[in-house]
């Protein structure tokens, strides 16, 4: 669905988006996850065909974003991370201009508005103005915006940003139909938990560059190269440390207010034989517990060292 | 009632087909638009003010005309009618009011989206730059239409009080068209060079100013200090020269880019700088045919050698040459041809007319051309 081979934008000194290289399969979720200006609104808008790149080719449903950007528009649906909404305008107006904007045939339209509106969950607010609707649904209506021309590809720009939880929530639901629908998501965010039940697949870019890019799970186990364990010990921290350490299935032992966090390599059926020996050694063992692989502690690890 | 809608969607639906395949413009743009800017009361109170100040004008002259102690008016003797006086205030008060409300509102079509931050989505869509230029510019001159329309009645009241023909107030309104397409595009082409409507609103003005005062002053001061010197007629040919490369530039320029498209088709990408070529020779060409073979014979007919030539490219001097042909005709009438005051009328109605448009044209042209090359290259 898209293939992205070197892709490269500078302004001036600064390269907002570097050398970046992956691919999305059709159905996929890809969340692109990074910090404000890690350059991910850069690369979403080079793959709307909105940027120029400076280097490297970008095809989205076999379009070169570059030659064929009218074949790239039509089967992409693009939702900035910031918009604005037209005054005076209707929602049923909003959503009519924007399939006539898509080419959509007028005859067709009536009904896919209908369509777009109950999914959206939109529907009692058809002849409402569009200034008059609260963020969560400003927000809902510009994806309904988006998906207004049946696109196969959503590139969705921080989606939910400055949402309150629920309306952030209600967001979260309607992309994981989409997602259900068949529609191939990519979606960029800082806030990570958005991501984490969304996404099969991520890419971490930082300073526009990608540091990794794969499945959630397998850059989990690369990175780690096992499970993680979070060990309490009622005393002799130091001591449950080092002998940790010197056991051969444990590697990286540290010690962070009063918890040991380790990684353990061996069978994970045999994970409890840690617990055994530090139990038959003394140690006054308060709790035990592997933790969980949730996307932001595998991101803060990843840009740990990378960027200061 | 219910059945009359349903017609009426069908017939806009079928309209949006017919130019969708035949002319490739889709105007969901001009409905938008449409939609939005005629929805609240600013422009019926802008169209309020309109019609108030246009009736204003033509009951102030005909106070001034008839109750003043001068005399210097009196119906039985002058040979101008007193309509042809009120619709002069009329066309004048016209003209200065759509140099005023135009220009805003074309230079607010682009820099609206930046400002609301809507371009992005814009961009995103299947639109063209035509499409958006086109729709947008559009909407803008059917307001300056129904603004001129409002002051129909108003006109026919000056018919009534006679001195003036169906032609005259036919060449008076469409001139006024045309001012209003030109300076309407000068507004958009603004909105497409700038990001702020205050900016793009302030420019327009400042190019029209320059246009409407600071090019004539320059021309008189060159003239005049020239003739001071030693030429008597040194004004004369300062303006005439301004006239011939004002008319040179436009419709080189336009004759370049239609060749440009039609070349750049025919060498495609390899020869993009052939084609370039190609097109400047036979725009240069075309220049020199046109002066060869239209101005001749219109020099030959018409003095163009004075400095009055010069109002034939400022508004409100074509407005005066077409509602007062016989200041016209001290102007162009030369010693070798005899004209009618109509013909004269005409003829000043074309040259200026066709100018205006002719640079309306290229403003349309060129906006459409920033606002591609805007679109991919933004940061």
């Amino acid at each position: 669905m898209i293939h992205v081979q070197g892709l490269t934008k500078r302004y001036g000194n600064i390269t907002a988006a570097n050398d970046l290289t992956f691919s999305v399969e059709a159905g996929d979720a890809f969340g692109f996850i990074g910090p404000n200006g890690a350059g991910k609104t850069t690369t979403i808008r080079m793959l709307a065909a909105l940027l120029k790149p400076d280097e490297g080719t970008a095809t989205i449903n076999g379009y070169d974003v570059l030659q064929e950007p009218e074949g790239v528009r039509a089967s992409v649906g693009y939702m900035p991370d910031f918009f604005g909404v037209y005054e005076d305008m209707k929602v049923w107006e909003y959503l009519d201009f924007f399939a006539a904007a898509y080419r959509v045939a007028w005859r067709r339209r009536p009904a896919l508005i209908r369509d777009v509106l109950e999914l959206t969950d939109l529907s009692a607010k058809r002849d409402t103005y569009v200034d008059a609707l609260s963020r969560g649904m400003k927000q809902r209506l510009c994806l309904a915006k988006t998906i207004i021309h049946d696109p196969d590809l959503l590139l969705l720009d921080e989606p939910a940003s400055g949402l309150d939880p629920r309306a952030r929530i209600e967001i979260r639901e309607l992309l994981q139909q989409l997602c259900s629908m068949g529609k191939t998501i990519l979606i960029s965010s800082h806030i990570l938990p958005e991501l984490g039940d969304l996404c099969n697949k991520i890419g971490i870019i930082e300073q526009g560059k990608l540091l990794m890019v794969g499945a959630v799970e397998d850059i989990w186990q690369q990175l780690e190269g096992g499970t993680q364990l979070v060990i309490v010990v009622h005393d002799r921290q130091q001591e449950a440390s080092d002998f940790l350490a010197a056991r051969p299935d444990i590697a990286d032992v540290e010690l962070e207010e009063n918890a040991l966090h380790a990684v353990y390599r061996g069978d994970p059926d045999a994970q409890s034989a840690v617990l055994t020996a530090l139990v038959e050694s003394g140690f006054r063992v308060t709790s035990f517990a592997e933790r969980e692989t949730d996307l932001e502690s595998l991101y803060m690890r990843l840009t740990r060292g990378i960027v200061s | 009632m219910g059945r009359m809608k349903g017609h009426s969607i069908v017939k806009a639906g079928l309209i949006e087909d017919t130019l969708n395949r035949r002319f490739h413009f889709n105007p969901c743009v001009a409905v938008h638009e449409l939609r939005m800017r005629m929805r609240d009361g600013r422009p019926f109170s802008v169209l309020f003010f309109y019609a108030l100040l246009a009736i204003l004008s033509v009951l102030i002259t005909l106070a001034v005309v008839t109750f003043s102690y001068s005399g210097f008016y009196d119906p039985m003797t002058s040979e101008v009618g007193l309509g042809r006086i009120t619709f002069t205030a009329l066309a004048y008060a016209q003209m200065i009011l759509m140099l005023f409300v135009l220009p805003a509102y074309g230079a607010g079509a682009i820099t609206m989206e930046h400002e609301k931050r809507t371009i992005e989505m814009l961009r995103a869509t299947l639109l063209s730059p035509s499409d958006v230029v086109t729709g947008k510019s559009l909407v803008v001159l059917a307001f300056g239409a129904l603004l001129l329309v409002t002051s129909v009645p108003v006109a026919a009241w000056s018919m009534m009080l006679g001195g003036i023909s169906p032609t005259d107030v036919l060449l008076t309104y469409s001139y006024l068209f045309v001012i209003a397409t030109w300076a309407s595009a000068i507004g958009m082409f603004m909105s497409n060079l700038f990001t702020k409507s205050i900016t793009a609103i302030v420019a327009s003005y400042v190019v029209l100013g320059f246009w409407c005062a600071g090019i004539p002053a320059a021309v008189s001061i060159v003239g005049m200090t020239f003739s001071q010197s030693s030429s008597t007629s040194a004004a004369g040919f300062v303006s005439f020269a301004f006239l011939v490369l004002v008319v040179g530039i436009v419709s080189g320029w336009l004759l370049f880019l239609i060749h440009r498209r039609i070349w750049s088709a025919i060498f495609k990408r390899a020869g993009r700088n052939l084609a370039t070529l190609v097109s400047a020779l036979a725009a240069v060409l075309l220049v020199w045919l046109i002066f060869r073979g239209l101005m001749s014979p219109l020099l030959g007919i018409a003095d163009l050698n004075r400095p009055e030539s010069m109002l034939l490219l400022i508004p409100y001097g074509g407005l005066g040459l077409i509602i007062y042909p016989s200041g016209a005709e001290a102007m162009f009438q030369s010693s070798s041809a005899a004209l009618t005051a109509d013909q004269i009328q005409l003829c000043a109605w074309a040259f200026s007319a066709g100018i205006f448009l002719l640079m309306a044209l290229l403003l349309w042209l060129r906006s459409i051309a920033l606002y591609e090359s805007r679109s991919r290259t933004r940061t």
